[in-house]
C-alpha cells in the first residue's frame, strides 16, 4: 500500500511537471513592467455599449443608449471633466454622427413581443442643431438592410459630413429629411464616391474619400489640412498621400475597427485591444510597437475597441489628448471598463495615463 | 535558452532523490523479510523521521508583494495588492532530518488597475528539518520554474527561488500540523533588457501534513 502510493505521487507529480515544461514552453509576455505602469482606476461615468466618439462643434458627444457631452475646446482639452447628460431623441440611441451644423443620432425603438419579450420594432434618425431634436427618417425594424451613420468627424468644422447608409442606398445629411433616392453610387472601393457597401470616410484636403472599411483616419489637425488618409483592412492599414495610390503596412495584430493619428504613432482599435505602430513622414510600419502608456494594461487583449479619436493629430500620442471606447471581447473581461475611455498627457511633461471616463 | 537548460539539468539532477531505490531504506521491508533472514533484526528509533519516510503537504498562503510599492498588510496602494496561494507538495527523507520534493504552488495578485496576476510555480525543494521532541523545525530551500500569466501574457517558464522556515506540531504518526514563512523571488528576463523586473513575495502559511 505504502509503496503504491508513493508511486502514484511519483508518476502524477513528474507528469504534471513535464507536461507543463512542453506545453508551455517559449511563452513570453512582459508582466511586472507592464503591471508597474498600471494606474489606480476612476469610477466610470460613460459606462455601457458605445459605438462612436464624435466631434460637433468645439466638443465631443457619445452615446450610450443616451448622449453624453464634454467641451474640448483648447482651453479645456487636456483637462478631465466629466461628460455629462445631453438632450436626446426617443429609443435607444446607437449611432451618432456630426457635420458642420447638426449632430445625427440613429435610435432603435422596442416593444414587446408575445412572448413578453422586448424586440426590436423600428429605427429612426434624428437631427439636431440647437432646438430640439426632429425626425428626419423612419423605418419599421428589417434586419435585412443595414443601417450605418458615418461621418468624416474631422477637427476642421467647414470639413465635417455626415452620411447614412440604408441597405445599399447612401445619403448625404443636411438637417433634412431624406428623400427616396441617396446619392450616386460606384463600385471602386476607397475613392470619392461611395459604394453600397461604404461605411466609413475621411478627408483628404477637403475632399471627402469613402471606405468599405471598418475604419478611415487622416492626419488632419485644428491647424492644417490632411496630407495622408488611412483605411484598414483587417489587420492591414493602407494609406495614401493623393488618395489614388495606395500603400500598406501589416501590423500583425487582431482585426483592426478604428484608426487615429498623432504626429508619432498610427493608432488602432482591434477586437483585442489597442496597439500603435510608429509613423515615418506619415507612413506606418509594420507590426506594433509597445506603448510607454498604461495602454496595454488598460485596453487591452480582453477589449474591443470600436472607436478612437485623437483631438489634435499634430500632437505626439504622448503629448495628446485621446479618446476611445471599449467593449469586452473575452470571457475574462470586466464589465467595469466597458465605456469610454481617455488619456491625458502629463501637465508638467512625460507620460500621462489612460483612465475610465 | 542556455538558462533554460540550465534550469531543466539541475531538476533532473535534483529529481533522483524521488525515483531513488528505497529498498536497502526501507526498514519495514526488513522487517517483512525477517522470517526468511534471521540476522535482521528490529531497532526501534526515537526520530519522528527515518529515510525512506514520506509526506504530502497541503498548505494555503496569504502573500504579500514586497517589492511593488504599498503598505503592509494589504498593499492596496501598490501596484500589486495581497494575495493567496494554495500548495501542494510531496517529500521523502533521504536521511532522518533531510527530505527533497516538489511543491506546486497556485497563486493570484489583483493588480492596482483591476486585472489579476496569477502564477504557477513547480519548485523541487530541499529541506532540513531538525526536531526537538514533537515539534519539527523544516528550513527549505528550493529551485523552479513558474508559469507566469497577466491578462493574455504567459510568461514561462520563469526562474523561482525560495526560502521558507517553519515549525510544525507532530499531532500523530501520520499527521503534523504548523505555520511557515516563506519567500520567493521570480525574476522575469526578456531579449529588451529595458523590460527586465523581478518580483519578490513574502508569505504565511498554514500547513498540513500527512507522513507516510
Amino acid at each position: 500500500m505504502k509503496k503504491d502510493l508513493s508511486k502514484y505521487i511519483k508518476q502524477i507529480a513528474f507528469s504534471v511537471f513535464f507536461l507543463q515544461l512542453l506545453v508551455f514552453s517559449s511563452c513570453s509576455g512582459v508582466i511586472f513592467h507592464t503591471i508597474r505602469d498600471e494606474v489606480k482606476l476612476a469610477d466610470a461615468v460613460v459606462s455601457g455599449d458605445c459605438q462612436n466618439i464624435i466631434r460637433y462643434k468645439d466638443s465631443i458627444y457619445v452615446s450610450v443608449g443616451k448622449i453624453k457631452t464634454r467641451n474640448v475646446s483648447s482651453e479645456l482639452v487636456t483637462k478631465k471633466t466629466k461628460l455629462t447628460g445631453f438632450s436626446s431623441p426617443s429609443g435607444e440611441v446607437f449611432q451618432i454622427a456630426a457635420d458642420s451644423s447638426n449632430l445625427y443620432a440613429l435610435s432603435m425603438t422596442y416593444e414587446k413581443d408575445d412572448d413578453g419579450f422586448n424586440s426590436a420594432s423600428k429605427r429612426t434618425l434624428w437631427t439636431y442643431n440647437g432646438g430640439k431634436w426632429k425626425s428626419i427618417w423612419s423605418k419599421p425594424y428589417n434586419e435585412d438592410y443595414e443601417t450605418i451613420l458615418f461621418c468624416t468627424n474631422t477637427s476642421s468644422e467647414a470639413n465635417r459630413h455626415a452620411y447614412f447608409r440604408y441597405g445599399k442606398s447612401v445619403f448625404e445629411l443636411s438637417g433634412e429629411e431624406l428623400g427616396e433616392n441617396g446619392m450616386a453610387t460606384g463600385s471602386a472601393d476607397n475613392s470619392t464616391v461611395p459604394t453600397a457597401s461604404s461605411k466609413s470616410c475621411t478627408v483628404l484636403g477637403s475632399t471627402v474619400y469613402f471606405s468599405s472599411a471598418n475604419a478611415m483616419a487622416s492626419n488632419e489637425s485644428p491647424d492644417s489640412e490632411s496630407t495622408c488618409i488611412y483605411y484598414s483592412d483587417g489587420d492591414k492599414v493602407y494609406y495614401s498621400k493623393d488618395g489614388s495610390n495606395w500603400e500598406s503596412s501589416d501590423l500583425g495584430c487582431d482585426t483592426i475597427y478604428s484608426l487615429a493619428v498623432t504626429s508619432d504613432y498610427l493608432l488602432a482599435g482591434t477586437y483585442s485591444g489597442i496597439v500603435h505602430t510608429p509613423l515615418t513622414d506619415w507612413a506606418p510600419s509594420s507590426g506594433t510597437a509597445d506603448f510607454s502608456s498604461n495602454a496595454d494594461s488598460t485596453l487591452s487583449s480582453y477589449y474591443e475597441i470600436p472607436a478612437l479619436l485623437v483631438i489634435d493629430s499634430s500632437k505626439t500620442e504622448l503629448a495628446a489628448t485621446i479618446f476611445a471606447t471599449c467593449l469586452t471581447s473575452s470571457t475574462s473581461a470586466s464589465l467595469n471598463n466597458v465605456g469610454l475611455w481617455s488619456y491625458f498627457p502629463n501637465s508638467s511633461g512625460g507620460k500621462g495615463e489612460w483612465n475610465r471616463e | 535558452m542556455k538558462r533554460f537548460l540550465a534550469l531543466l539539468c539541475a531538476l533532473f539532477m535534483i529529481s533522483g532523490f524521488a525515483f531513488a531505490d528505497d529498498d536497502d531504506a526501507d526498514i519495514y521491508d526488513d522487517i517483512d523479510q525477517g522470517e526468511e533472514n534471521d540476522d535482521i533484526e528490529f531497532s526501534p528509533s526515537n526520530n519522528l523521521n527515518e529515510p525512506g519516510d514520506q509526506y504530502i503537504k497541503i498548505g494555503l498562503m496569504v502573500t504579500c508583494p514586497l517589492n511593488f510599492g504599498g503598505n503592509f498588510p494589504f498593499y492596496k496602494e501598490g501596484k500589486l495588492a495581497t494575495g493567496g496561494a494554495g500548495m501542494i507538495g510531496y517529500h521523502r527523507f533521504i536521511t532522518s532530518w533531510w527530505a527533497a520534493g516538489l511543491n506546486i504552488y497556485f497563486g493570484y495578485h489583483p493588480t492596482l488597475g483591476e486585472n489579476i496576476f496569477t502564477y504557477i510555480p513547480f519548485v523541487l525543494d530541499t529541506t532540513f528539518q531538525p526536531t526537538f521532541r514533537n515539534f519539527e523545525f523544516p528550513v527549505t530551500l528550493g529551485v523552479g520554474a513558474a508559469m507566469e500569466n497577466y491578462l493574455s501574457r504567459t510568461y514561462f517558464p520563469g526562474l523561482v527561488l525560495r526560502g521558507a522556515a517553519g515549525v510544525f506540531y507532530r499531532a500523530t504518526p501520520s499527521w503534523s500540523f504548523g505555520i511557515e514563512g516563506d519567500c520567493m523571488y521570480m525574476p522575469q528576463w526578456y531579449s529588451d533588457s529595458k523590460y527586465n523586473d523581478y518580483g519578490v513575495f513574502g508569505s504565511m502559511l498554514v500547513t498540513a501534513r500527512y507522513h507516510f
